[in-house]
């Protein structure tokens, strides 16, 4: 990939991610528009080939780029039931329920109750002489109780999980009103860091079938997902350290890819992989390096 | 594909100031300024001021997006169902507004027709006899969007995924034929006719 085509395909930065135009017109090989060299590229991002039919000639002229191409998971497991609603709408919500108490209509049930005890009432002051003439087999009131009765019989689920209490943070079902992401303790290089699960571009593959293939290293086989789109969604770029800095190999340039958990549990491979957390944005700062957090704050936020 | 120069309004071209509506790039919106023959003079500007005293004109024209092979989705379909149909509306309006803010043409948006089930439990002394305990009705929305770049879907899709109304399926796909004929009748008649008319052929 020659490094022109890195540098102008994809323009990211946190005001731009708002409007997706403008990301939309910076990915539609804009760069490779402008640069208009003979030979056939290869979008990364989507796996595009444009520009001339492949020549044999031009093929050699590929240029290596220094850096390393990479692409990171972001992987999101969705609120399972709804968030705690704040103090402003607790009260607007008990205020509404009010509103629409005291301005409806009464209901046919309500009605029937009403009839009902006006008919005992009467009952009662004549003392008992007819025998429920034209008394239906179940009473409005006794509707009620038997309703009340079934409710009492429901319960339901915790708000708080047992991850919850024991602050389990490898469980999925931790909290479950918020969304929350993947980190993973890979090891890149020799040192083991917390990280988006992220793994490096092999020949011949769209920058997306990579983030597939690390997730399916990293977290095994039984993760069921579905991947957001083909276009990436945050970008970080790191040098790697002095020792290993060559002439080829300055450093990495990694793309994130958003994700969805379907279902299943990570099996935790120990390929690279020592062990992984399910964490909120605000619990990344314990994990993450800051600048690494500062690429991915933007995207791995709750809307 | 025509290039957009820039918005009504600016005195100079300038290479610095780009038109809000295209942002100067090739690969662009429906609507580009292109310019036509003739001058008009700057208002009030003299003969004195020279080159500055005649501007070039331009009109409006309708573009066709060009999109690169791949990078666009031609028609999305999106498909909410909630039995609460306070829910489904209101999210349908959401999503509407969303892709009228984002400049994401909606080529249809209607409603399907309300599926009515009944729960129904067996009465405790006898194995075959029901009786009702609910019946819930359950509300489907569909919108159809057009021309949705595949930059734009993971942030539609992430809006979406994390506005998504307690209780609602939501199904974002490519429209087949199947979801264009579940909204018609069956037409009994004609299909009646047809197997007759298979039968008659063997």
């Amino acid at each position: 990939m020659a490094a022109p085509l890195v540098r102008n395909a994809f323009l990211m930065s946190t005001n731009r991610l708002a409007k997706p135009a403008l990301i939309a017109a910076s990915h539609a090989h804009k760069g490779l528009l402008q640069n208009a060299v003979a030979a056939q590229m290869r979008c990364c991002v989507c796996g595009i080939k444009t520009g001339p039919a492949e020549s044999e000639e031009n093929s050699s002229q590929a240029e290596q780029s220094p850096w390393t191409l990479m692409s990171a998971v972001c992987m999101v497991r969705r609120p399972l039931i709804m968030a705690e609603l704040s103090d402003v709408e607790r009260r607007y919500k008990a205020h509404l329920e009010q509103l629409h108490l005291e301005t409806s209509v009464l209901s046919d049930h309500e009605l029937q109750l009403i009839e009902e005890k006006v008919k005992l009432k009467q009952r009662r002051s004549r003392g008992y002489d007819d025998d429920d003439e034209d008394g239906s087999l179940l009473l409005a009131a006794d509707k009620e109780d038997l309703a009340a009765d079934k409710f009492q019989e429901f319960q339901p689920a915790d708000r708080l999980t047992e991850a919850d209490m024991k602050n389990d943070r490898s469980s999925q079902l931790r909290k479950l009103g918020v969304p929350l992401y993947l980190l993973v303790k890979q090891k890149l290089g020799d040192k083991a860091v917390w990280v988006m699960p992220q793994g490096s571009r092999q020949e011949g593959e769209t920058l997306r079938q990579t983030a597939e293939r690390i997730l399916l290293t990293c977290c095994g086989t039984h993760l069921r997902t579905t991947f957001y789109g083909n276009a990436p969604c945050g970008f970080y770029k790191y040098k790697y350290p002095r020792t290993m800095r060559s002439e080829n190999n300055v450093g990495a340039k990694v793309f994130f890819f958003k994700a969805e958990l379907t279902g299943g549990d990570i099996e935790c491979d120990s390929e690279g992989v020592e062990e992984f957390a399910w964490v909120t944005p605000e619990e990344m700062k314990e994990y993450l390096p800051q600048k690494y957090l500062d690429s991915v704050l933007p995207f791995a936020t709750c809307l | 594909m025509l290039k957009a120069i820039f918005c009504r309004g600016l005195a100079q071209p300038s290479s610095a100031r780009l038109c809000k509506k295209c942002w100067g790039e090739q690969v662009l919106p429906e609507v580009a300024l292109v310019q036509s023959r003739g001058l008009r003079s700057r208002e009030g500007a003299l003969p004195q001021a020279g080159r500055r005293f005649r501007l070039p004109q331009y009109t409006k024209v309708e573009v066709e997006p060009v999109y690169p092979e791949g990078t666009i989705h031609e028609e999305l379909l999106v498909s909410m169902k909630a039995y609460d149909m306070c829910s489904v509306e209101h999210y349908l309006q959401f999503l509407h507004r969303l892709a009228k803010k984002w400049n994401i043409k909606v080529l249809e948006s209607y409603a399907l027709p309300t599926r009515k089930i009944d729960i129904r439990h067996l009465e405790t002394a006898s194995r075959l006899k029901t009786f009702s305990e609910a019946t819930l009705s359950l509300h489907e929305r569909v919108l159809k969007l057009k021309n949705v770049t595949s930059t734009q879907v993971p942030l539609l899709l992430e809006v979406l995924r994390s506005h998504q109304p307690v209780g609602l399926t939501l199904a974002v796909k490519e429209p087949t034929e199947d979801d264009e004929m579940v909204r018609f009748k069956k037409n009994k008649e004609l299909e009646e006719l047809l197997e007759t008319q298979s039968q008659i052929r063997r």
